[in-house]
């Protein structure tokens, strides 16, 4: 079963905490961040990205007319841990 | 006797890069308590000499290591493995520490040294997945190889994720295996590497291979399709500015290679860059400098670069369309990715692969390829290579809802003209083989005699001479055949 939005935003942020340092784009997030399993379509993890945009948590730069650059919002890590911390409790 | 040494040298290399990679990749942490500064310091050392000094980083906490938000700042930079130095393993910090770090750092090995410990502490951190212990003295027979035992974990971890991810370059042919390989040594150096193939191919699936593969994993990873971007911005793009570069600068904007800082910069299309962007990114390889637009000071970022190009960069270099020194910089090592139509065998994986990766996405029911589907995808051309068998699999799926895609499912714009201009060429070539054949024979027969060798074929001297030319025949060869 493909995980939801939900899930894939843990995902990511658990990658984003244990590599704060990192960049990319919807593809190298989707073959490289995420586990396989997730089993994830470009379009739900766009939407995982995309709350996580919203919520402050993650960097979206326009870098080229169809392309974002993905990022951690480091003053976010605290909030982010404490998200994680209760998720996998 | 220079060839052998080269072979040689690249061969030592080599070898040197496969002995080396369990620990040449991994970052250690060293996280130690204040209060046993001094024993931090020790294991430090005995951890660089093994393990290489730039890979083990040591840091001492300003407070007690009690609880995770003691540790969580020191977990960066893509630490592979963490190993912590405290006063007493003890059932007070099992929970806020070490349960915490599990819980938050699922894939982190980690190994916790203590000057003392309590037994049922140790049962518990044994209880969490990927942890170990150490009690002193913590001497080199202790330490290292539970240290190298996780390191050797982690590698083989690294390496199934790049297989995993090279579970997206399909293939078993020759020469895309062969290109693999090198990708997989490049994946362990921090050379600039040179992609090349025809659109379609896997070049940027390559360099993210290369990417996470290597050292900067964890860092960005910046990709820039050069022949997108116009000219006039694509230095700013690149380089950034200072505020008041230009009219509309109010403020100050990071270029992509700032944004890269540790990580790797993808140039695709690297050929298309103007002439002036080709010196300022020659000098940026050469030393790691450049210039925002507008600004007087010089920056340096620690950027590993990757370039791509689905342009013959020798002939531009030729035609003095790419410069020669950029061209050599770049193209120490290049990696080759096989067009598809020269890894036949591999269509029909791939074919099978994207099927089944459709079905996946899209939920749709499973399909199979017929014979003749799979006909029809072999003697296509490709030239848009892995992408277009991709994209046509995709649309198949979509516009067919039966149980079986067959040879009406793969129709070719251009097909059926392609397989007549295939059909021109192979008459052509019959024509022009019994032509010269037929000739030789005359000749033979007439001991290269042109009046009469003519006659006997019924055409005119003239004609025959013309013939002659046009298959670079000499007629005195057959003088003494007769």
């Amino acid at each position: 079963m493909p995980h939801t939005p939900y899930i894939l935003a843990q995902e990511i942020l658990h990658y984003l905490i244990r590599h704060p340092d990192a960049k990319d784009t919807l593809e190298g997030v989707l073959r490289w961040w995420i586990s396989r399993d997730s089993k994830a379509t470009a379009e739900s993890l766009r939407s995982a990205l995309d709350q996580l945009v919203d919520k402050g948590w993650v960097r979206k730069q326009q870098i080229a007319k169809e392309e974002n650059l993905y990022s951690l919002i480091k003053s976010a890590t605290p909030a982010i841990v404490s998200f994680l911390d209760v998720n996998s409790s | 006797m220079l060839a052998f040494l080269v072979f040689l040298l690249f061969f030592i290399f080599q070898y040197q890069l496969v002995h080396s990679m369990p620990c040449s990749n991994s970052n250690i942490a060293l996280v130690s308590s204040p209060e046993v500064r001094e024993v931090a310091v020790k294991v430090h050392s005995l951890l660089s000499g093994t393990f290489s000094e730039e890979n083990v980083h040591l840091n001492i906490s300003n407070s007690q290591v009690r609880e995770y938000a003691n540790v969580h700042g020191f977990l960066s930079n893509g630490c592979h493995l963490l190993v912590l130095l405290l006063e007493a393993i003890n059932r007070g910090n099992i929970e806020p520490l070490f349960v915490r770090i599990r819980k938050n750092h699922p894939d982190l090995p980690f190994v916790a040294m203590g000057m003392s410990a309590e037994s049922t502490a140790l049962h518990k951190l044994l209880l969490l997945k990927s942890t170990d212990f150490v009690l002193q003295p913590f001497d080199e027979l202790r330490v290292v190889p539970r240290v190298r035992r996780f390191l050797s974990v982690v590698t083989e971890r690294m390496s199934k994720s790049l297989e995993g991810a090279f579970a997206s370059l399909v293939g078993k042919s020759e020469n895309f295996l062969s290109a693999v390989d090198q990708v997989h040594i490049a994946s362990r150096s921090d050379a600039t590497i040179l992609l090349l193939g025809e659109t379609g191919t896997g070049k940027e699936l390559a360099a993210r291979a290369i990417h996470y593969g290597g050292p900067r994993s964890g860092r960005p990873f910046v990709p820039v399709h050069c022949g997108a971007v116009p000219d006039h911005l694509f230095e700013n793009e690149l380089f950034g500015h200072v505020k008041g570069a230009f009219t509309d600068a109010s403020t100050p904007t990071k270029g992509l290679i700032e944004e890269a800082e540790g990580g790797t910069l993808f140039l695709d299309e690297v050929d298309t860059l103007t002439p002036a962007a080709q010196i300022k990114l020659l000098r940026f390889l050469q030393d790691g400098h450049y210039r925002p637009l507008g600004s007087s000071k010089d920056h340096v970022a620690d950027v590993r670069v990757i370039t791509a190009s689905n342009s013959d960069l020798k002939a531009l270099v030729e035609s003095e369309k790419f410069r020669k020194d950029l061209f050599y910089r770049i193209s120490s090592l290049a990696i080759e990715l096989p067009p598809l139509r020269e890894r036949p065998t591999d269509i029909p994986v791939l074919a099978m692969h994207f099927l089944r990766m459709f079905e996946q996405e899209l939920g749709s029911i499973p399909r199979e390829l017929s014979a003749s589907a799979i006909q029809s995808l072999l003697i296509h051309y490709w030239p848009g290579n892995v992408r277009e068998l991709r994209g046509m699999i995709h649309k198949a799926i979509l516009m067919n809802q039966s149980g079986s895609l067959t040879a009406r499912d793969f129709q070719f714009q251009g097909e059926k003209e392609r397989q007549l201009s295939v059909f021109k060429e192979a008459k052509s070539d019959a024509v022009r083989r019994f032509e010269q054949e037929y000739v030789i024979n005359l000749l033979r027969l007439h001991g290269g005699n042109l009046t009469l060798a003519a006659d006997r074929a019924g055409t005119d001297r003239r004609v025959l001479q013309r013939l002659l030319q046009k298959h670079s025949l000499d007629r005195s060869e057959f003088a003494s055949t007769a």
